[in-house]
């Protein structure tokens, strides 16, 4: 482990050619699915997460549940362990402090999400996917939000370094794992897992370079509807 | 002295700040951080005066006292019906004796209403009332939904754009503010309708709209 942990980072650059606080590329698209109310597709660090909403909507009458926003997953049986009461509760308690449900009166918003390939960053890339495609399907909200992965790899001299959105490798060998999200313009940190062993100063670093790099996420998704949307045409 | 942030017409999406330094009442799609005027949903800014809000690109449909919509009905319930109008809540229009506004045969699940909106209770209930002219039970035509925030621009400004759509088509053309789009007249007529509400749906965020959604259609009649 640790001759493999040594390689990850050399000369200044990890193994895909970035720097430490560099995000890999990443897709966003939101609209695909027809005859749902929102829906949105995000594709990061060999993860890929495809989000249907629907609603919001009346609970039916035999329905006990109190939740607000209900997340369920799905996931092709090839892909490997994912915690999965752990990730829909994670992103429960995450969406439902953003939907403005004091304007939707007795109402539930239903979230399904869709994993097509695991690589990095589940969790956060779950969250990014369902925060467009709640706004896709028109719930009002405080805001969107950006979530990322930071990692702690410690290398075989004992020294440590902090990578932000981690690459499948990466992520792998992390010490520890830190997933944060943001709201996208109010930089409020609405999330924060972390799994791992790390000090207080490692998790304060990590905590930075999330923050750094959730400007980069929030244009991925601003650019996603600004694609869908772009005008066209002049005024008449 | 509010500070305007946006451009007409910019694209925002929830959180974008609009404006600062407001005070007092906020439009739909937007909240009050503060004095800080920002995005609910997404939209386009629009912008008048000193006044900015968002004009939604999608979204359900918000009930409001009088709107005529279209309904359909989901449940018979002896003295009132329960009908879906495409609001996160459903709406009751309630059954009197005698009422001659109802289908021979009597409502059934499944039935197309045109309705106004009578009033709504405090979790947003709507009471419908068909005492309008016109209003009651749908028997002809073909419906289209599209979302309810789209109307606006189908019904274009003072009604021109559906007005465009049915002296072209020749069709009776009743947009219900909930997004349902009730369309009557010959088949060929219909259809081609259909595909004009189509193409405004697909293309509201366009400028220069009237004039495409006019060329396709001459088009279409000259084509025929």
């Amino acid at each position: 482990m640790r001759r493999r942990a040594e390689s990850l980072y050399v000369d200044g650059r990890r193994l895909d050619g970035r720097a430490l606080d560099a995000m890999s590329s990443a897709v966003a698209e939101t609209g695909i699915i027809p005859r749902v109310d929102g829906s949105a597709k995000v594709e990061r660090c060999g993860t890929k997460v495809l989000v249907t909403v629907n609603g919001p909507h009346e609970p039916q009458e035999n329905e006990d549940d109190l939740k607000t926003v209900r997340c369920t997953i799905d996931m092709p049986s090839f892909i490997g362990p994912v915690q999965h009461d752990d990730l829909t509760e994670r992103m429960e308690d995450a969406l439902s402090t953003l939907v403005l449900f004091e304007d939707l009166p007795g109402c539930v918003v239903d979230v399904h999400i869709q994993l097509v390939a695991s690589g990095a960053s589940v969790l956060a890339t779950a969250l990014t996917a369902a925060s467009l495609a709640l706004a896709d399907a028109g719930v009002p909200m405080r805001d969107l939000v950006a979530a990322l992965d930071v990692v702690i790899i410690h290398d075989a001299q004992g020294k440590r370094f902090i990578a932000l959105d981690p690459s499948e490798i990466e992520a792998t060998w992390a010490s520890s794992t830190i997933t944060a999200c943001f709201t996208c313009h109010g930089g409020d940190l609405v999330l924060l897992f972390a799994n791992g062993r790390h000090s207080p100063v490692e998790l304060e670093s990590a905590l930075g370079l999330a923050a750094r790099g959730m400007g980069s996420v929030r244009d991925l998704m601003t650019d996603s509807f600004l694609r869908r949307y772009e005008p066209r045409g002049e005024d008449k | 002295m509010a500070r305007i942030l946006v451009k007409p017409r910019q694209l925002v999406v929830p959180g974008t700040p609009l404006s600062s330094g407001v005070e007092g009442r906020v439009s739909p799609g937007t909240r009050l951080d503060g004095d800080s005027l920002l995005s609910t949903v997404v939209g386009l800014a629009s912008v008048r005066g000193g006044d900015v809000g968002v004009i939604p690109l999608g979204g359900l449909y918000q009930p409001s006292k009088g709107d005529l919509i279209i309904g359909i009905v989901t449940a018979v319930r002896g003295t009132w019906i329960e009908v879906d109008i495409k609001a996160p809540w459903s709406a009751d229009l309630e059954l009197k004796e005698g009422d001659t506004r109802r289908p021979e045969r009597g409502w059934r699940k499944g039935d197309a209403v045109l309705a106004a909106v009578g009033g709504m209770d405090e979790e947003k209930h709507a009471m419908l009332d068909i005492g309008g002219t016109d209003h009651g039970p749908i028997s002809e035509g073909i419906l289209i939904d599209i979302p309810a925030p789209k109307v606006a621009r189908l019904i274009g400004r003072s009604g021109s754009m559906v007005g465009m759509i049915r002296e072209l088509t020749g069709c009776t053309i009743i947009v219900g503010l909930n997004g349902r789009v009730l369309i009557q007249g010959a088949p060929g007529a219909q259809l081609l309708a259909a595909r004009a509400v189509g193409l405004v749906e697909a293309n509201v965020h366009t400028r220069g709209l009237t004039d495409s959604v006019r060329g396709f259609l001459e088009g279409a009649r000259r084509d025929a």
